[in-house]
């Protein structure tokens, strides 16, 4: 809400600067979104003060609601606005019915008007500072008795009404045509002004068009009622619009001041349209008004909450000003009811925050929180990613909403959780995997000429089990591609190859406890033959690959893109590490190379020769791996360093003789790998 | 051969070899020297060997000046050695000077994302306080997003929370405030908790992103108070910060605290906002099941890449999820 700052003196009398004003306004929580110094030929040196009026505090989105606030704090009088009385000159025979929903409806006949007459010069200067558009002298003053006192006012041109008015919920998809040209079809729980033929206004929110002041408009029907937020709130949205009046209703308007305001915009409008007067048609259902309950402080105990020390004379003035009527202090309580302006003071700690707030939040005492010990949890995220972090990745961030196109590259699993109003069209999906952010951010770092890329992200994936369930899974996802390292001028690294991302992956796991084995996988995304799965405990938690050449295409890449994913919550990371005798005995090690068909893996290899190296066997070491020259086409040649250390005495050559016979023999059987001479 | 023309011989072959070892410039040179008069086959040994043609009460006394002319070579052979090793030495060290200048071979270092570097800053500092970290999932349902937090549907205060729904008829959560409810539903008062995540608004423009990070804190105490609150925040912030910060505190309005305010700091003459807080509003603690006359709480929320922007002097809040290597190496 925006205003002059000296429309404020109607009200109370201050003398602060506006930079003064806008402090105390902020620091009374009424923030100030900015204020702009004027000179204006009417209103004189003025300010236009922009306020943001937090959803609880809708009785200060008026000019007397912010004086209120201006005058507790500055301990001020308030005045209201004096109202000349007006003489009806006849009455007019409207009957209004109210129902609970809207419990109270003021309204009066103005016939006889000039609605081409011009709006007084100040009420004009005011609106146009409180960025309001000048329309017919009726529909301004609605306007500034809104900005005033906070009541919208709705001018209806009379003779288009038929019959006698009711404020009524709205009979099932109901149609009317607003104000603004747009055509609505009410539900019934929507509230409506209806004649006798049907709805006439949009109640509380926007009138009908049917029914709107024109510039041929003879006489109004001017309407102030009371319609209770729950009736208004989100009723405006529903049907894709706000509107001032809606904005004010659904956060609660003085259910006391229709009349006030009826009366107010009377005399204004009688300075400028002129006509006759009629009598005030009114209706109310008083037990339906939001209760004013008794509300009871301790003050001892707010004083606790606080770490205050105020007094029961200062708790007094505070609660008096806010118009709170406190009865006398018992002991450490006072009774207060809150007033027909303020639909948030419902509960004692209400109350704690009016006196914190009059005390002033900055004023209210400090006092450290004193530590407590409790034992530390390791973060496996944090375990992992500084792994990465010590291997070159760097760590990135992405949207966990994801376009569909990207969705059907790289995403995992069947269902999908899709946002049903998402902020654009690329971001429609949850992503069911962290691939497609990585590879988008590969290529943005690639166009502006990053061709060695390590790259990972932790984050969250959504798998939706049916249309209800969803399970997130926290992920640890990477991306590497280019070089090993930068080339330097001792010479240029080496191309980035699935066993630098299997390295990176058995790094990675290393800290965890168990065991991890690598197998096929079928993921569409990934190249079938460099890819694999990774297991632990049988249970597949992650994947590692080449991306499948045709993603390489269409992506327009050459180089291999090596991606890797894993869930994170699967592992768990060893405490306290113990330590393990080591053999104060020399090692014996024997290389051996097998020649063996292409279709083995070395992985078979290393299993038959583990199981079959006896009890002194300590490791086993690829160092070569052999196809071409010299072998026959469909074979290959693996050079594998076998060692052996006992924990108890210097093995004998003889030992390890018998141990690599058996080895031989045992390639030989199972595999048909022979060894090579 | 008699005694003297031993003794001859000896002086002969002693400042023969000494002369003939200071003419060798390398060291296998002195070598093959050291060895035609040491060697097996050597002058010294062929001597030796002659020693039966004395008469036996002399064969001593010759044996003796022999072992001398031995013991004399040999100190020539490890003179000279040890000064042909340092001219070599010498040689090497002047052949061998680097260009120390070209670059050392260093390893690309990775880098953390500011994002979760200042996560992991602000827990640290609430960890220590005796904080435990709790998180919770991004796709919430109204309940925990709105309801449980004392929004009621179609309430105003949901206009201040631009909110994406989801199909399954959930949300993602707009803030991390979720997490105080599963937290204070599936255990018993008292807590301390901290809760960082990903939260997500319908917004989008130069300072909004639709996802971006908060994280949230949980006091519930016998005796947990506003000022404890400010004092802590004050603590933290200064932590955060490394230096004194000057802090302020004024009103202002979230559904399930009550008194709420926001804190501001002073940031280059201006006052920036940084964080909301408020003592827990009593409909959500008895929503619960916290009983409100033994316990009072308090809860406070901030944006990490507000403070990320403020720490590490990042104008725009998008380089945040561009995710730009040159942005990236930086931290």
């Amino acid at each position: 809400m925006q205003f002059s700052k000296n429309w404020l003196k109607d009200f109370i009398d201050i003398h602060l600067s506006t930079e003064d004003i806008c402090d105390q306004l902020t620091m009374a929580g009424l923030e100030v979104d900015g204020f702009e110094n004027i000179n204006s030929k009417i209103t004189g040196k003025d300010s236009i003060i922009k306020l943001d009026i937090t959803p609880n505090r809708g009785d200060c989105f008026s000019v007397l609601g912010v004086a209120r606030e201006l005058a507790v704090i500055n301990n001020l009088k308030l005045h209201l606005p004096k109202i000349p009385p007006i003489h009806d000159s006849f009455k007019d025979n409207i009957k209004i019915k109210v129902c609970p929903e809207g419990p109270s409806y003021f309204g009066r006949t103005l016939s006889n008007i000039s609605i081409n007459a011009n709006t007084q010069p100040l009420i004009a200067e005011r609106l146009k500072l409180s960025d309001q558009k000048l329309i017919d002298p009726v529909v301004d003053i609605t306007n500034y008795i809104l900005l005033e006192l906070g009541q919208p006012l709705h001018a209806f041109d009379r003779e288009t009404l038929n019959g006698n008015i009711s404020v009524r919920t709205a009979i099932n998809k109901e149609e009317i045509t607003l104000l603004d040209d747009q055509q609505v079809k009410l539900d019934s729980d929507c509230l409506v002004i209806s004649d006798d033929k049907g709805a006439v206004a949009f109640a509380g929110i926007m009138g009908g068009k049917e029914t709107a002041v024109s510039n041929s408009t003879k006489s109004v029907f001017l309407e102030s009622a009371y319609f209770k937020p729950s009736a208004i709130r989100g009723k405006a949205r529903r049907y894709g619009f706000q509107t001032d009046a809606s904005l004010r209703f659904e956060r609660g308007v003085d259910f006391r001041i229709q009349e006030l305001a009826l009366e107010r915009a009377s005399a204004l409008l009688k300075e400028t349209v002129g006509g006759d007067f009629s009598s005030v048609s009114s209706s109310s259902m008083k037990n339906q008004f939001p209760k004013q309950k008794n509300i009871s402080l301790d003050l001892e105990r707010s004083n606790r909450i606080l770490g205050t020390n105020i007094s029961k004379k200062t708790a007094m003035r505070y609660l008096k000003g806010l118009g709170l009527n406190p009865k006398s202090f018992k002991k450490n309580s006072v009774s207060v009811v809150s007033p027909s302006w303020r639909y948030d003071i419902n509960i004692e700690a209400d109350l704690v925050e009016e006196l914190a707030r009059l005390e002033g939040y900055d004023s209210l005492p400090l006092r450290s929180l004193a530590p407590v010990y409790k034992k530390a949890k390791l973060d496996n995220a944090n375990n992992l990613s500084q792994t990465l972090v010590s291997k070159g990745f760097n760590e990135i961030i992405s949207y966990s909403f994801i376009s569909q196109q990207d969705h059907l590259l790289f995403g995992q699993g069947e269902g999908t959780l899709k946002v049903e109003n998402p902020i654009s069209q690329n971001m429609t999906i949850m992503r069911t995997s962290l691939v497609s952010g990585l590879v988008n951010t590969y290529l943005h770092n690639l166009n502006h000429g990053k061709e060695n890329q390590k790259l990972f992200e932790v984050g969250n994936i959504f798998i939706a089990k049916n249309s209800q369930k969803v399970s997130e899974k926290k992920i640890i996802a990477g991306l590497m591609s280019g070089k090993i390292s930068e080339s330097t001028w001792k010479g240029k690294s080496q191309d980035i190859s699935f066993y630098d991302l299997k390295g990176v992956i058995q790094d990675l796991l290393s800290k965890a406890e168990g065991t991890f084995s690598f197998e096929e996988n079928n993921l569409d995304f990934l190249h079938p033959g460099m890819s694999s799965n990774i297991k632990h405990k049988n249970k597949v938690i992650g994947f590692m690959g080449s991306l499948h050449p045709a993603n390489l295409d269409s992506l327009g890449l050459q180089k291999n893109l090596f991606i890797f994913s894993i869930e994170i919550e699967t592992l768990t990371f060893e405490g306290t590490k113990t330590y393990k005798q080591f053999s104060k005995y020399p090692t014996s090690s024997r290389d051996l190379a097998f020649i063996v068909n292409k279709t083995v893996n070395a992985g078979d290899i290393e299993e038959v020769i583990k199981s079959n190296a006896g009890k002194s066997f300590k490791e086993i070491k690829i160092f070569d791996v052999y196809e071409g020259q010299g072998i026959d086409d469909d074979k290959k040649s693996l050079a594998i360093s076998v060692t052996w250390q006992s924990l108890n005495d210097t093995l004998k050559d003889s030992d390890i003789d018998d141990a690599v016979t058996k080895i031989v023999n045992s390639v030989k059987n199972q595999l048909d790998g022979e060894l090579r001479v | 051969m008699n005694l003297e023309a031993l003794k001859q011989k000896i002086s002969d072959l002693k400042s023969l070899s000494k002369s003939q070892f200071e003419q060798a410039s390398l060291q296998s040179e002195l070598d093959d020297l050291y060895r035609s008069f040491l060697g097996k086959k050597g002058e010294v040994n062929l001597l030796l060997k002659s020693l039966g043609s004395f008469e036996p009460e002399l064969r001593k006394e010759a044996g003796k000046l022999l072992n001398i002319l031995k013991s004399d070579i040999e100190a020539d052979y490890l003179n000279l050695t040890s000064s042909l090793t340092k001219i070599a030495n010498q040689e090497k060290l002047a052949n061998e000077k680097l260009d120390i200048s070209l670059p050392g071979l260093q390893s690309k270092k990775g880098s953390q994302h500011p994002v979760s570097r200042t996560i992991q800053d602000i827990c640290s500092f609430f960890e220590r306080m005796g904080f435990d970290i709790e998180s919770g999932p991004e796709s919430e349902i109204d309940y925990y997003n709105f309801e449980a937090l004392n929004v009621p549907e179609d309430h105003p205060a949901k206009d201040m929370h631009d909110t994406f729904y989801l199909n399954n008829s959930g949300l993602l959560r707009t803030h991390t405030s979720p997490v105080q409810i599963r937290t204070m539903e599936k255990s018993e008062a008292p807590h301390r908790i901290i809760c960082p995540g990903k939260v997500y608004r319908k917004d989008s423009d130069l300072t909004h992103t639709p996802m971006f990070h908060q994280i949230e804190g949980l006091v519930v105490e016998e005796d947990a108070s506003f000022s404890q609150l400010k004092g802590l925040l004050n603590d933290f912030l200064e932590d955060f910060f490394g230096e004194e910060v000057e802090l302020r505190f004024r009103p202002s309005y979230f559904p399930f605290t009550e008194p709420s305010a926001e804190a501001d700091i002073r940031w280059n003459k201006n006052w920036l906002e940084v964080l909301g807080c408020g003592m827990v509003h009593p409909n959500v603690l008895q929503g619960v099941g916290v009983d409100t006359n033994k316990y009072t709480g308090f809860a406070f929320g901030l944006g990490v890449e507000r403070m990320a922007m403020l720490k590490y002097d990042i104008p725009d809040l998008r380089a945040f999820f561009e995710n730009d290597i040159r942005f990236l190496d930086q931290f």
